[in-house]
């Protein structure tokens, strides 16, 4: 898994998750998950270092999954 | 560490009324000889179910600060079984029988799922790109991709995650159902060297999925399987979504029909008058069945 790259660049996070729709929605409950998922890859991108943003970004993705899981499974 | 063990017996038909709830947060479950093994994450244990007298052993698994995951259970045939943790990023082997932990160790890549491969342990990867193996086996030489199921691509990264998530049931000395969450009623019959057979299976969900909106990225998808348990006479299948609306919507319907199939045909369909969470046993006369509100009955099915 190639997990590093969604969190690298301090820009790229946000930028990833208004491209998939994310950040600009309104939060519904069927969407708390991905919503979830984009506000905390919007946090992740706020902290200082890339080592801090990348292992930031690598918990908003397995928070996701297992949210993810636990509802659609 | 003192470890206490608490019997009890199932009753042999769930009721209506006040069902025992035996699970507080339902993990995973495995079938291992004459024991069906269910993963309680709240409070943390494992629950030995006798698969004959439904009789019912809980043995608190030993504490060790970090959080296990409800991503399933892979028994091995030495009394063992191992769960994953620290949102897939950690393996945890237990004692079935004593609940002391024996081995941790730290995955080279996080997982969603965990399930015995025979005799052999698997893994379900977790991927950010499509075309990749999602189910490995673990080898002397590391974890290898076993089975053709490769990851689906997504319109964007909220897609791409919903639509690779995948499941695996219980299976035979054959083989293994495993099935993506998210996307058509197909499940997938992984055998023994790694080859795989699609298998069409009913749908209570729309055939089509509504666009997607930029709200609800789910709402794009339908998830047609809940749950799979394949024993020697058939496919059982629990359905999840059933009707228009979405698992996670208000008023959503799932997991209300279980259905039998057999050589590519429908030979029963059971409706539940609850929702089911789980398929915990199945065989020619009855099924053993673990509901949304954590108690357990079994369904005669003949």
């Amino acid at each position: 898994m190639n997990l590093p790259r969604i969190a690298s660049p301090r820009t790229l996070v946000p930028v990833l998750a208004l491209a998939a729709g994310l950040a600009a929605a309104a939060p519904v409950q069927g969407a708390s998950c991905v919503q979830g998922y984009a506000q905390c890859l919007v946090d992740a991108s706020d902290l200082a270092a890339w080592w801090q943003r990348t292992a930031a970004g690598i918990d908003c993705y397995l928070d996701a999954v297992a949210c993810l899981k636990g509802a659609y499974g | 560490m003192i470890l206490s063990l608490a019997l009890c017996v199932l009753p042999a038909a769930s009721t209506a009324d006040e069902p025992p709830r035996l699970v507080g947060e339902f993990g995973g479950r495995a079938v291992s000889g004459s024991y069906i093994l269910v993963l309680d994450l709240a409070p943390r244990a494992i629950h030995l179910i006798d698969r004959r007298t439904l009789r019912v052993r809980t043995t608190p698994l030993a504490r060790d600060g970090v959080r296990l995951d409800p991503y399933g259970i892979a028994a091995h045939g030495d009394g063992t079984l191992s769960v994953l943790a620290d949102k897939g990023r950690v393996l945890s082997r237990f004692s079935a029988t004593t609940g002391e932990r024996i081995e941790t160790r730290k995955l080279p890549e996080p997982s969603q799922g965990v399930t015995g491969l025979w005799n052999r342990l698997g893994v379900i990867a977790i991927r950010l790109r499509a075309g990749e193996p999602l189910v490995l086996e673990d080898g002397a030489e590391g974890f290898r991709p076993f089975s053709p199921i490769v990851s689906r691509s997504g319109a964007n990264p909220a897609a791409q995650l919903i639509g690779n998530l995948l499941r695996c049931g219980s299976g035979t000395g054959d083989a293994l159902p495993c099935w993506f969450l998210a996307g058509p009623p197909d499940v997938t019959l992984v055998h023994r060297d790694g080859s795989a057979t699609h298998v069409a299976v009913p749908s209570f969900a729309p055939a089509r999925a509504r666009a997607a909106s930029r709200s609800d990225p789910g709402a794009g998808f339908v998830y047609p399987v809940r749950d799979a348990f394949l024993e020697p006479g058939g496919l059982w299948i629990l359905s999840n979504q059933e009707g228009d609306r979405t698992p996670l919507e208000d008023g959503a319907v799932r997991a209300r029909h279980l259905a039998h199939v057999r050589e590519g045909r429908v030979r029963r369909i059971v409706s539940l008058a609850r929702e089911a969470r789980a398929i915990l046993d199945a065989n020619p006369a009855r099924l053993v069945i673990l509901y949304s509100d954590r108690s357990i009955g079994t369904v005669a099915v003949r």
